[in-house]
């Protein structure tokens, strides 16, 4: 690039991140690459960082970066700076995160209401089957 | 997905029992639609139900026949939610509650955090049978759905006591409150000819069809008295329809 474009570069500060989801963006993509759903993240978000999110504002936190990344694959190639970065030590820190975030199992919820479709109904009236 | 997904209802019915009024429930409540000038969508995944008592029958060109049993299951929820009215009325056929089970096992999640709400309209009769299949649908959902139970009178005296008195039909009201109405016995004269012929309510209260046994005064006002009370009831359950 041309250095008067770059001292222009240069003099333009950056801006900060228009979400507060930006921060945890790289643990957000893991956790979605690693089959949570928006539900489970928001959950995740809450109990392990402290941050009270919507369902719906994950969703197109997701949506709208995945459009971006999209973009800039096909756009632009990655600049040298920027795939150094992708191995860096913040974000192998944030992928561990993630792993140990990544709930293992999901224990069944508690069923508020349960039958038992092999017992006749049972007239509360009557105390007895029919 | 997109955010045209968001403040999406889809109001289907339990299929369980076969015969119960499931599709004239569904036929009136898109009347009832029509009626408010709301926009809706309608889906007959009725695959085993004959031609004259099926939705189409009643709605013909208006209706998409869905095939629920394939792998896909129920997606075409998800497809009609992405591009059609904000509203879907889905008439589910005998024996789909495993199919529904499913999908709502493996999607519920992701479609519930788009904004789209689900309400199951249950239909029982006198018949025990009608009450545990509405019991045994609500096992499967649990709280993912609204329920909407509709008891319907298949005669001039008809008794209710299953739903009203058996144990497990209170529980099912006390942990999942369901919002309960009623639709009226229908005389044959007008119950009968209507279904054969696919003419709706609203088509004979205006005398907008071509049967004569439909055209005769008693017929016209006993399917406009009906149709308002019915209307009036679907009033009192209106959130359960709208998004």
């Amino acid at each position: 690039m041309e250095p008067t474009l770059l001292s222009l570069l240069d003099s333009i500060p950056q801006k900060p991140p228009r979400s507060k989801l930006e921060t945890h963006r790289e643990l957000i993509r893991q956790l979605r690459r690693k089959g949570c759903t928006y539900r489970d993240i928001v959950r995740i978000l809450h109990e392990r960082v402290g941050l009270e999110v919507a369902v719906s504002t994950i969703h197109s936190f997701v949506k709208v970066r995945a459009k971006h990344r999209k973009q800039v694959q096909y756009e632009l190639p990655p600049l040298e700076s920027e795939s150094k970065l992708i191995s860096t030590s913040g974000d192998v820190a944030s992928r561990i995160a993630a792993l140990k975030a990544k709930p293992i199992e999901q224990p069944a919820k508690p069923k508020h209401f349960h039958f038992e479709e092999s017992e006749p109904l049972k007239l509360v009236s009557q105390g007895g089957s029919r | 997905m997109n955010s045209q997904t968001k403040n999406k209802r889809v109001v289907f019915t339990m299929g369980g029992k076969g015969g119960v009024g499931k599709t004239g429930l569904m036929v009136a409540l898109a009347e009832w639609f029509e009626a408010n000038e709301i926009p809706f969508t309608l889906l007959d995944l009725d695959t085993e139900n004959k031609a004259r008592g099926s939705l189409k029958h009643f709605f013909n060109g208006s209706v998409v026949k869905v095939n629920i049993h394939t792998p896909a299951g129920l997606d075409a929820f998800v497809d009609h939610l992405e591009s059609g009215a904000a509203i879907i009325l889905a008439d589910m056929g005998a024996g789909s509650g495993q199919v529904a089970s499913d999908w709502f096992d493996t999607m519920y999640e992701d479609v519930a955090a788009i904004g789209a709400r689900f309400t199951a309209v249950g239909v029982v009769t006198p018949d025990p049978a009608s009450v545990e299949s509405v019991l045994a649908w609500a096992n499967r959902l649990q709280e993912r759905v609204q329920y909407l139970i509709v008891q319907n009178a298949t005669s001039p005296q008809s008794d209710f006591s299953y739903w009203d008195s058996a144990e497990q039909a209170v529980r099912f009201r006390e942990a999942l409150s369901p919002i309960v109405i009623r639709m009226e016995f229908r005389l044959a004269e007008l119950e009968n000819p209507a279904r054969q012929h696919g003419i709706r309510l609203g088509q004979v209260a205006t005398r907008q069809n071509a049967i004569n046994e439909l055209k005769r005064a008693s017929i016209v006002m006993r399917a406009e008295s009906y149709r308002r009370r019915l209307f009036s009831e679907f009033d009192r359950a209106k959130e359960m329809f709208l998004p």
